[in-house]
């Protein structure tokens, strides 16, 4: 976030009014961790965008459910979190007949090629986990979340989140070192 | 507890949410097993490269101009502004037309552009520079807007009749049907900001407008002949 934390309320303030020129403000400063989000538990660069761009739709239309009880950015976090799972539920739900199951689905496309080697090669590994791992492994060990929030999130029982991020790291750690 | 058990816990070791029991067993198991204990370096590593990736990635595009026409459009049908409001807001659907229309023309032109670079003379361009001096997003306040855009739109418009021959038929065709669309909405908010002064969203808009338009008739004015 590059504004501080008083621009930031008076900013969603004046978009809670409708002030669409604040909320753009919002979207500038905001917008690297939401597509950040996006991109690593979609795993692919176009729908990142979509997503995106539903994400700050849902926020503007739920602006007035934010009572500023966390920063921005945190709430708008676990906007993106709901709005990249429940795409993937109607996705899933659109393309039942021909999703046998969570492994099955393709590998992810390409991701940037912006960043240096080693966090690369990362990002690409990420990309290419099978999607509930790939979730798991990006809420907790990306971004920081607990098993019980990322339960809460996903609708999993913690175990098997807990499940999921120990096969999330050893996929990686064999793509990784091969 | 063998190396397979201690493995299956190892994430929950590093990441501190075993047992008092747990832990002190695995711990003492790694004392002794230097497998389980570069396993577990291995998962170390790996968490502190998922927690050192850069929090934020910016799109490749902007994505703004997508996200505001769709918050236009549906702010139509919300009405939360009441009866007096919705007729221009009405309006904003024109606007978000004209946006998404010029995401197309700005693209075709780029392309050209990029593609017809090398073929390009410094005297196809010579004239295009200082065509709408001073048109910047900085300078479009409302209050001069107005007048900086009409001439900057009349002189560019002018060039780009001078150089119609010159530009293909299908580019012309998307230019003429751009500034057509722009044309309207530029119309229908002015004629919704002499209805209702007060509003505080219609100046910015008619700026936006007013900008994209001039862009792209900067743009078009610019373009290297055909052939
Ligand atoms: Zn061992």
């Amino acid at each position: 976030m590059s504004t501080n934390r008083d621009d930031e309320r008076s900013l969603v303030r004046a978009a809670q009014a409708g002030d669409l020129g604040s909320f753009e403000r919002l979207y500038r400063s905001t917008v690297g961790l939401v597509h950040a989000l996006c991109l690593r538990m979609s795993g692919n660069t176009a729908l990142a965008e979509e997503l995106t761009q539903d994400v700050f739709v849902r926020a503007w239309q739920k602006l007035a459910t934010f009572r500023g009880e966390s920063a921005f950015a945190t709430w708008l976090t676990r906007l993106t979190v709901n709005v990249v799972l429940s795409e993937r539920r109607d996705r899933r739900r659109r393309e039942a007949h021909i999703t046998l199951s969570d492994d099955l689905e393709p590998f992810a496309g390409p991701v940037p090629d912006a960043r240096p080697g080693a966090a690369l090669d990362l990002e690409r590994a990420i990309a290419s986990l099978p999607p509930q791992a790939r979730h798991v492994f990006v809420l907790h060990d990306v971004q920081g979340w607990e098993h019980a929030e990322i339960a809460h999130h996903t609708g999993l029982a913690v175990g098997t989140c807990k499940a999921h991020l120990h096969r999330a790291r050893r996929l990686l750690r064999e793509v990784l070192s091969s | 507890m063998n190396c397979r058990n201690v493995v299956e816990r190892l994430d929950e070791f590093v990441d501190g949410t075993l047992t008092a029991a747990e832990r002190g067993t695995v711990a003492l198991h790694l004392e002794s097993c230097p497998s389980c204990r570069e396993a577990e370096a291995g998962v170390r590593a790996l968490a502190a490269r998922g927690a050192a990736l850069p929090q934020a990635i910016e799109p490749a595009h902007d994505l703004w101009p997508g996200i505001a026409a769709r918050i236009q459009a549906g702010t139509v049908t919300q009405g939360r502004f009441g009866a007096a409001r919705h007729s221009w807001r009405h309006h904003l659907g024109a606007l978000a037309a004209a946006a998404a229309a010029l995401v197309v023309v700005s693209s075709v032109v780029t392309t050209l552009i990029v593609a017809r670079r090398d073929a390009t003379t410094a005297s196809s361009r010579a004239g295009r520079t200082g065509l709408a001096a001073g048109v910047t997003a900085a300078s479009l306040e409302l209050a001069q807007a107005r007048g900086t855009y009409e001439a900057a739109r009349r002189q560019l418009l002018a060039a780009l009749e001078a150089r119609r021959s010159s530009l293909s038929p299908a580019t012309l065709k998307v230019l003429d049907e751009n500034v057509r669309i722009i044309d309207e909405a530029v119309r229908q908010m002015e004629s919704a900001l002499a209805r209702d002064p007060g509003n505080q969203e219609l100046p910015s808009l008619l700026v936006t407008a007013y900008r994209q338009e001039i862009d792209m008739l900067q743009r078009a004015a610019g373009l290297p002949a055909r052939g």
